[in-house]
């Protein structure tokens, strides 16, 4: 394992020590110093902001954190939760570092290539550099998406090379294991013309309580023509974590992006989750299950963005929410000029199990084209009375048959699911996850 | 029978005292009061339902039926505001609905509730557990055996198993469904709420075959119907009128062919006469 290289913090000189470390090409250097000089430009979210307006920064002292790299963190990684029947491939990621990184042989000679960000610069620069150098996540978009620009670590890559059907899914793990630190997760996935493939990204730790642990991801999504990718989101951060992350998916012609995001974390998450759909015929299914408990606060912004005509999208986000958790859901559809044909179709529903409990909706639609259909709706409620005693009248608990009404709610999100072992795998995710809490109201 | 002697029929009630050091009545209804919010729906009803009898109730529309079954079921809608509910000898005034079903009453509903997502299989497995109790969990293969043979009872596709709760079933399957749930859960105490309404004349017979085979000497039934067609089926042992929240006669089978001859006005008359 090697040395520790003293970090500062989030300053210049960690941006220059850390790349000159990672031998990076100048140019990407330089991308990170200018990174950084926009971090510095740009203030801080408040609540002022529109986007931020629901939450609050203001516990996150961005100058406390430490980048603990090279610091031999990378066995406390945890396993991973998401199960399949088999996987192609499975790359580890212990804060910013590479802890391992496995491809099936069959895959390799495919031209499969599941190895971190900075190994690919190496291997296949070709590949790598344009959306390096022209990253759907932009710097310009924030400060914290400038933050991830400037301090990126390992990163994750995927690329799939055109036409190639990835039978099994591959999954990723970034886990953070140490208290107070910041890490800048980023991902790219490319995805070639007329490829398949299934993939899993799940972000957890241990619980990291006390001072604030930061992190501050980006995943980028390239979906090719007639391309066609599911992808499972699990964010299971324990403790004290604020994790702000901004995922961009670009869809071209033809192209189907499937998209679950499941939240079973703890702490602060600030999560904008965009897809664009570039090529006309694009569609995409952008489904959500989040479990708020203890203090959690989810701010999710969605954004189904149709560019181009006669592309579809349907997003089915659905929370529960307990003890004194929020939830905000901000979901966008804009349909741009010339975006003919959209059909796009938003809902958000959440369940409320406490009086503490608050779910914040708020769709928003932006239409400049003719000729599109565009439906949304959110719902806020508690458990059916009704429901709840025909359960109990047959010897469930209130808490047992709360969470059962509770899962059946999340059923139909599942059930969007292609594969039925992911179905299972998160199903059982969830319920041991709900088995912690107990239901009273 | 004339009508005034069925009035003077004397009701099951034996005082409590008299059950001292003998085994306690299964059900027994004393003086019960029911409000809905603030409007009285039940207005003092006794009632005693003994291990192996079984006891109709009919009654018209709106007479406080449905709410007599789920105050017995502890629906905390309704307010007991006076009177007590015994169920083997226990006040059960202060116990949920849970814990009710855990001492074996059970509820077949009038209009039985959809729960999507949740199948008919994980429910009665969670509920048959429940019921048993943590120490005596059934092995996972005997509960699917189990469920397989009361499905094949009620003459019910084992796909019903996998089906959502009550999702989409049409309104004889949810009837179907709701005794495949006792047949399960196997209670001390069935109350069935129009379990025949919405039922074509065979899947009557399959329900009440289904019910019958359930009876005992340990099963208590508390039917309640608007029809003589089922009592052909399940015979009662007794028959009770209830008007405007009260119980207003008791009598034998033969009291439910004289209210299909001749209806309840003139019940209806005399409950008005009577406040
Ligand atoms: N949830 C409720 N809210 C308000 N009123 C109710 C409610 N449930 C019952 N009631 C009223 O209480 C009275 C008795 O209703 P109940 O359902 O007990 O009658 P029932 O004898 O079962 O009638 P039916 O033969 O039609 O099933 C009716 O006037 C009804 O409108
Ligand atoms: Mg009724």
């Amino acid at each position: 394992m090697a040395t520790e290289t003293r970090l500062s913090g989030l300053d210049r000189d960690t941006v220059q020590t850390l790349s000159h470390a990672a031998g990076e090409p100048d140019w990407l250097r330089r991308r990170r110093l200018e990174a950084f000089e926009l971090f510095e430009s740009l203030p801080m979210p408040s609540r002022t902001d529109e986007n931020w307006r629901r939450t609050d920064l203001r516990g996150l002292d961005l100058t406390g954190l430490h980048l603990p790299r090279g610091g031999g963190v990378a066995e406390a990684v945890s396993p991973m939760s998401l199960r399949s029947d088999g996987f192609g491939g499975e790359l580890v990621m212990s804060q910013d570092e590479l802890v391992r990184a496995d491809l099936a042989m069959d895959l390799q000679e495919q031209g499969v290539v599941f190895c971190s960000l900075v190994e690919a610069i190496r291997r296949v620069p070709e590949v790598v550099e344009p959306f390096l150098s022209n990253p759907a996540v932009e710097a310009e978009r924030g400060k914290f998406e400038a933050l991830n620009a400037a301090f990126w670590g390992s990163g994750i890559f995927l690329y799939v090379p055109p036409e190639t059907d990835v039978a099994l899914p591959l999954r990723a793990l970034v886990g953070l294991a140490s208290v107070g630190s910041a890490t800048f997760p980023r991902t790219l996935l490319v995805v070639g013309d007329g490829a398949k493939v299934v993939y899993g990204e799940e972000y957890a730790s241990p619980p990291l309580q006390g001072q604030p642990t930061l992190s501050a991801g980006v995943v980028e999504v390239h979906v090719g023509e007639r391309a066609s990718l599911s992808m499972v989101t699990l964010q299971e951060f324990l403790g004290n974590v604020y994790d702000i992350n901004t995922q961009q998916a670009l869809l071209a012609r033809d192209s189907t992006l499937n998209w679950l995001v499941v939240g079973l974390g703890e702490g602060i998450t600030k999560s904008n989750i965009d897809v664009a759909m570039q090529g006309p015929g694009a569609s995409t299914q952008m489904h959500g299950i989040l479990w708020g408990y203890g203090h959690q606060h989810t701010d999710y912004h969605t954004l189904q963005d149709h560019q181009a005509p006669h592309c579809t999208s349907d997003l089915l986000y659905k929370g529960a929410l307990i003890d004194d958790a929020v939830s905000v859901f901000s979901g966008r559809i804009r349909v741009a000029k010339g975006a003919h044909r959209t059909d796009s179709y938003q809902a958000n529903r959440t369940v409320i199990l406490s009086d503490h409990a608050a779910a914040f909706p708020s769709p928003n639609l932006e239409i400049e084209a003719n000729d599109v259909r565009c439906t949304h709706g959110a719902s806020v409620g508690r458990v059916d009375a009704d429901q709840l005693f025909y359960l109990m009248s047959r010897g469930l608990s209130r808490d047992v048959a709360t969470k059962m009404i509770v899962e059946g709610f999340f059923e139909e999100v599942l059930q969007r699911e292609p594969a039925e072992s992911v179905r299972d795998n998160l199903r059982d995710l969830i319920r041991r996850k709900m088995e912690e809490q107990t239901a009273r109201a | 029978m004339s009508r005034d002697s069925i009035d003077s029929f004397p009701s099951q009630a034996i005082s409590h005292e008299e059950c001292v050091g003998a085994m306690s009545n299964l059900l027994e209804i004393r003086d019960l009061h029911v409000n809905i919010e603030d409007r009285e729906i039940v207005k003092g009803i006794d009632l005693v339902v003994n291990r192996g009898e079984v006891h109709a109730v009919m009654g018209p529309n709106g007479s406080g039926k449905s709410t007599l079954a789920s105050t017995l079921m502890g629906h905390p809608f309704y307010t007991v505001t006076r009177g007590q509910v015994l169920f083997d000898g226990k006040d059960v005034a202060d116990l949920s609905a849970d814990e009710r079903a855990k001492l074996g009453m059970f509820l077949a509903f009038q209009y039985p509730h959809s729960v999507p997502g949740v199948t008919v299989a994980n429910f009665l497995r969670t509920a048959v557990n429940s019921v048993l109790g943590p120490e005596n969990k059934m092995p996972p293969a005997q509960f699917r055996a189990l469920l397989r043979e009361k499905l094949a009872l009620l003459k019910m596709d084992d796909s019903m198993a996998g089906r959502y709760i009550n999702e989409g079933f049409s309104g004889g399957e949810k009837k179907r469904a709701e005794i495949l749930q006792m047949a399960m859960l196997q209670p001390k105490l069935a109350v069935m709420d129009e379990t025949d309404s919405g039922l074509d004349i065979d899947a009557l017979r399959v329900v009440a075959d289904g019910v019958n085979s359930l009876l005992g000497p340990d099963l208590g039934v508390l039917l309640i119907t608007h029809y003589q067609r089922l009592l052909n089926y399940i015979k009662p042992d007794f028959v009770h009128v209830m008007v405007d929240g009260r119980i207003v006669a008791s009598g034998g089978p033969e009291l439910a062919q004289e209210l299909e001859r001749d209806g309840y006005a003139g019940f209806i008359e005399k409950a008005l006469v009577a406040v």
